[in-house]
Parts: structure tokens; sequence; C-alpha cells
């Protein structure tokens, strides 16, 4: 069975005639397509009426290109997101998607030269822009269907300073094998024990796939990133994870690790209602003891996080210390207990972590 | 609605065929003396079945007319099929008002089932005349109180139980719904803690891989619930924090740690001084309170005093890492 087959694409009247959208409606060439004016109100009446088996393409008029929002009280780690595609058909229980999207489409934005003008316009010589597509969709698993590579990677040849990272759950790479752009591009996995793939990221691939999939993207002369994110504290959680990065060690030499972040399970109340109402054989929930944090999200209690991000640094940077290993969503006050340190003061992580100088101007100007 | 006047014998009016007896129908007594002073002016409506007949409207008129002595009703026989009588009903009881929630619940699955009217029209039409939302997760509650026993029916009904206990009762596994009927009768939640409940008993379940029966028939548990020297709210939350602390042991621990430092300190009773909540925070808040510069100045020396003081330097250590 396909991983995405909508029964219905919908176009806004406005991208029919863009040249993305013309090539998707050939890949979906049997699936019926209505041109409707506004996507937008459109998306408000789907949600229980057609699931993921709708296709919405649009071509988007705000920003695609944006600095990833972080959180209240968080670290940011100055990744910058492109929201191309919304929607995944993977699904994966913790997944915020649930909770962020509510229709439950998959949307596009044909408008791919907007892409470029907003690079263009947001990169500069003196910031290393780290970008991804996966923060609202997982970046490959659409691949094989709506093929966007073909519509990016070309184009990011003229792009200076800047990295894309395309992050995802799937293994389909060969649309990124066939262009040179391993300078460019870093390809990113999440990374779980394989059975919290097999019970709470339906669809993916398997660990093992994945892994896989690395080793030739890193053969063919790109780096990867892995992100293990969210940690789960499921029972025996140190062992199952010691065995996931030995694996790592076994499979990726990891001066080929461009970056890879650590992140707890966490989520909003409404999500975990969601997670106790839609998936009611997952246990995630039960694990661990989550309390509410300043940004409304609950985490593990913060002893427990702490403990447990040492544990996975301490393992991956005994793989190879030079990995820039950083914690996803988490507070200076937990940075400096796993690490001792801000992460402007760590060698590997320092250009991270220093902030877009457009940023600091931006919050001069609006002084 | 086509109908034959008759003057028909109690005898062959079917009390005991409720199939169109939606809600309730006391005998009250203004609908008696109506009937001792004017007789049955407004004639039942009914059904013909076979040689019988069964009531429509006037399940309250007929049970008081039996009360008074009478042998003879008007009634009004409807010419209708079965889904147009029950429709009828449906509309007097809503007219009325004289139903509740289980009333509803049989009601939707008789015209989903016996009416066979689709769930939309269900959702779109029935569920806002029953004053509930138009969606479907709400149909999918109603129509699940139907698995609930008539003596739990029963009970929630004596306990005049909310109606939006009763829907989170109804999703419950039904091999625990016995136990947890007996906590919402027994301890009278609110809904915000009869949902934190049902959420603690199903994590400590799922985590220690036991039924949440087995929760419930721990020793600590039913010494809380069998306490008779507490009234329902003392029980509801003693329940309540044993429950929370057994799914978050190392959170109470700490927490309890840290009130035992702030205790120590024997602050000022004018001073307040709280720890970030859940330690999610590394600065700590002090409140003071007082009415003058004296005041101020006896509270800032007793502050700088407790800044000296060991416990304090523990506390700070606890907040930083705990």
């Amino acid at each position: 069975m396909a991983l995405f087959e909508p029964v219905q694409i919908l176009v806004e009247r406005s991208a029919v005639d863009l040249p993305y959208t013309q090539k998707l409606l050939r890949y979906f060439s049997c699936t019926p397509v209505q041109v409707i004016d506004e996507i937008h109100q459109t998306k408000k009446t789907l949600h229980d009426y057609f699931s993921k088996n709708v296709l919405l393409i649009t071509d988007y008029k705000g920003d695609i290109i944006k600095r990833c929002p972080g959180t209240r009280d968080m670290l940011c780690c100055n990744y910058y997101v492109a929201n191309i595609i919304n929607g995944c058909p993977f699904y994966c229980t913790y997944c915020i998607l649930h909770d962020y999207i509510n229709c439950g489409s998959v949307m596009i934005c044909a408008n791919i030269p907007k892409v470029f003008e907003e690079l263009k316009a947001k990169t500069r010589d003196d910031f290393l822009m780290r970008l991804g597509t996966g923060e609202l969709a997982d970046s490959l698993a659409l691949e094989p269907y709506v093929h966007l590579n073909d519509e990016l990677l070309p184009g990011l040849k003229k792009c200076k300073n800047m990295v894309l990272e395309l992050k995802t759950k799937s293994a389909f790479i060969d649309s990124i094998l066939k262009y040179d752009v391993a300078d460019q591009v870093v390809v990113g996995w999440s990374v779980n024990p394989q059975c919290i793939v097999d019970r709470d990221e339906y669809k993916s691939a398997s660990l093992d796939e994945r892994l896989a999939a690395a080793r030739t993207m890193i053969e063919h002369g790109y780096r990867v990133t892995f992100h293990f994110d969210p940690v789960i504290l499921i029972p025996g959680w140190q062992e199952q994870y010691r065995a996931v990065i030995r694996k790592l060690r076994d499979t990726i030499p990891g001066d080929r690790v461009a970056w890879l972040s650590i992140g707890g399970l966490r989520f909003t109340p409404s999500l975990k209602k969601l997670i106790q109402d839609k998936f009611k054989k997952s246990n995630i929930v039960s694990y661990g003891e989550f309390v509410p944090c300043p940004d409304g999200k609950l985490r593990y209690f913060r002893p427990t996080r702490v403990a447990m991000y040492r544990f996975m640094v301490e393992e991956i940077l005994a793989w190879n210390r030079s990995i820039p290993v950083y914690l996803c969503m988490e507070s200076e006050q937990v940075w400096r207990q796993v690490f001792g340190c801000h992460p402007l003061e760590r060698d590997t992580l320092s250009h991270v972590y220093a902030p877009n100088p457009d940023w600091e101007e931006d919050e001069e100007r609006a002084i | 609605m086509k109908t034959i006047l008759k003057t028909l014998s109690i005898k062959a009016i079917d009390r005991t065929d409720e199939y169109f007896c939606i809600g309730s129908f006391p005998c009250d007594e203004i609908v008696q003396r109506d009937l001792d002073q004017w007789g049955m002016l407004e004639p039942l409506i009914v059904q013909q079945r076979g040689e019988l007949y069964r009531i429509l409207d006037g399940f309250d008129r007929f049970d008081c007319a039996v009360r008074k002595g009478m042998t003879e009703l008007p009634c009004a026989v409807a010419e209708l099929d079965d889904i147009s009588c029950y429709r009828f009903a449906l509309d007097k009881a809503i007219q009325r008002q004289s139903y509740d929630i289980f009333d509803v619940s049989t009601s939707l699955r008789v015209l989903a089932e016996d009416c066979s009217i689709s769930r939309n029209k269900i959702i779109e039409k029935y569920l806002p005349l029953f004053g509930f939302g138009a969606h479907e997760k709400i149909l999918n509650k109603l129509l699940l109180l139907n698995e609930l026993e008539d003596e739990q029916i029963s009970l929630l009904r004596q306990n005049s139980v909310d109606a939006d206990k009763i829907l989170l009762l109804s999703e419950v596994d039904p091999s625990i719904r016995p136990a947890v009927l007996t906590l919402i009768v027994q301890l009278r939640p609110g809904i915000n803690k009869c949902r934190q409940i049902l959420e603690l008993l199903d994590e400590i379940s799922r985590r220690e891989q036991i039924t949440i029966a087995d929760v419930l028939v721990d020793d600590s548990i039913q010494k809380i619930l069998d306490d008779e020297t507490c009234n329902a709210g003392q029980k509801l939350n003693r329940f309540r924090d044993a429950l929370y602390e057994r799914r978050n042991p190392t959170v109470v621990r700490t927490m309890e740690l840290v009130d035992k430092k702030i205790r120590q300190l024997k602050l000022d009773k004018r001073v307040k001084l709280f720890v970030p909540q859940y330690l999610e925070g590394k600065q700590l808040r002090l409140e003071a309170t007082f009415e003058d510069a004296a005041g101020l100045k006896e509270i800032a020396r007793n502050l700088l005093e407790t800044a000296g003081h060991t416990t304090f330097g523990e506390l700070i250590d606890i907040v930083k890492e705990p």
C-alpha cells in the first residue's frame, strides 16, 4: 500500500499555473482535482472529513522561510525552517503535528521561486544559515510522490552560506543522490530504539533502514545529522539507547556527523490528551514523571531529564568527542547542569549558537 | 398525523410496552388533581399493535387514570409506522424536557438502529435538540452509555451524578466500571478531579503493568477509602494525593524535601519564600508584608540571618541541582 494516496487534490486558483503545480498534477494524474479560491478557508472545513487523504496545493503568500520559533525560556539553536510541505504520512504517536496542524491533509507550497527569493534575502556572509524543511513535515517521506528535491536542490548552488538539512524517518534518499549538493545538504535522521519505532513511529523506516541510508549518504560524500528526539524513558531505556548509539558508532564515522541533537519527550497538555485518546496502546506518557514547564509543555522532571541527557551525552561523546551535540528546547539551567557551561562556551557549538547578526539588528530596531 | 378517536378499555392498552416511553413520566399531583377535577380532557395518543395498543404520549395520564380507578380512556389512535411514531414520541419528550442522559442514549440508539437514521443526520439534527453539540465524538460517547448495566444506571440516577461524569464513565473499560462508579458515587469528585483521577489510575496501571482494579484494592488506597473519620471531600483529596504520589514518586519526594527545608528556615511570618514551580527555573522569590520602615528593617535583619543559615544553602543547592 502506498504511503500517500490522496483521494482529492485541491488547488488554490492562484497556484494553478505554477510549474510545480502542473508537475504535481501530472504525478497524481488519476486523482480528482478541484480548483478553489481560498485554501485557508477550505482547510478549516477539512478536518473530520478528509483526514490525510487530501493534497492541498497553494502559492503561499506569507514567509515560507522563518526562524524556528523556539520556545519560551529555552535556548535557541538559531535554526531556520522552510515550511514548504505541511503534514506527514507517518503516524508517530508523540508528534506535535497532531496538535499543531488542525487540518489532517498535506499542504504543499508550489511557489518554489519564492523560497529562493527569501533565501537570497535572508542569508548573509557572516552567518551560516542552517535551514530545515522538517519542522511541519518529514523532509523526505513524500519524496517518491511529490519529487520536491527536483525543485529545490538544483537551485541551491546559487545560495551562499547556508546548509539545508533534510530531516526524516524514511530511507528515501535516491532523489538527493541525483544531484551534486554534498556541500550544501545534510540529511538528518531521527533515531530511536527499534522497539519505539515499532510501537510509536507507525509507517516509518526501521532503525536499520535509516542507518543504512545514512551510510549511503556518507559514501556519497555527504555529512549527516542525527536527532535523538524524543528520548523516551521506557523501561530499560539506558540499555536500549546505548545499543542505538553503539549501532551508530559501528555504522557511521563520527567525523561525518554535522550535528546531533537530544531532546526529551515533551508535549502540550492537549497533545497528551490526543495521545491518550488516539493511541490507546501507546504507553509513552505513562513512563517517567512529567511536570509543567514555563513554556506550557510537560517535560520529564528536571533531575530525571538531566540524568537522561548526561547519560546520552556521555555515550555519544564516547563514540566521538568532536560531534557537536546540543539539547533541543532546553533551558540554560539544564545546559549548565549537563555540559557545565552555556552552549556558546562549547567549542563545537559556539558557531551554532551565535545568533544571526540580523536578529540583533532587528532587536535593536525594535528597542 | 392521521388519528382515529376511540374510547378504549384500559385493559386494551399495554402499559408494559415502553418502546415509545422516552424520559420519565411521574404520576404527579397536578396531573392527578386535573384528572380528578375535570376528567381526561386530552386523549392519550396510542398505536395499535395486534390486539393491544401501546402508548406514544400520555404515560403519566394513564397511570393517574388507573390510580383513579377509570376503566375506559379516550384515545387517539395514530395511523403511523413505528419510525414516525418514535419520532413523534421523541418530539414530545424533547418539548417536555423530561428526559435524562440515559433516555437520550437509548433514543439515539433507537434512531440509529431501529429507525435507520444516518449518523450524520443524528449528529446534526438530534444532538442539538437534546442540548448537545453536533459532534461525532459526543454521539459516540452517548451511544456507549447503552453498554452500562441497569444496576449501574439506577445507581447513577439515584445519586444524581452529573451528565459529564456519566459520559466519562462510559469511556472507562467495562471491567473497572463498577469500581470507578463506586468512587464517583462515594467521593463525588468534580469533573476535573474525576478526569485527573482516571488519568492517574490509567498511567499507574500501564507503567506498573497491573490492572486499575489492582491499584484500587491496594491496602493504602483502601485505608483511605474506608476511613470513616473523613468526609467525602477529605477522602477525595487524600485519594488523589496518594495516586499522584504513586505516579510521581520523585517529584513528590523532592518537593516535600524543599517544603521541609523551607519550614526548617523558620522564616519570619511576614515573609513568604517561593521556589520555581517544580524547580523549572533557578530564581527563588520572596514576598514580604510590612507596615512601616521599622517592620521592613526587622524583616531585612531576619532575612540576613536566614541567608547565612546552612539550611538555606541546602535549599539553594536542591533548587540548583535537585
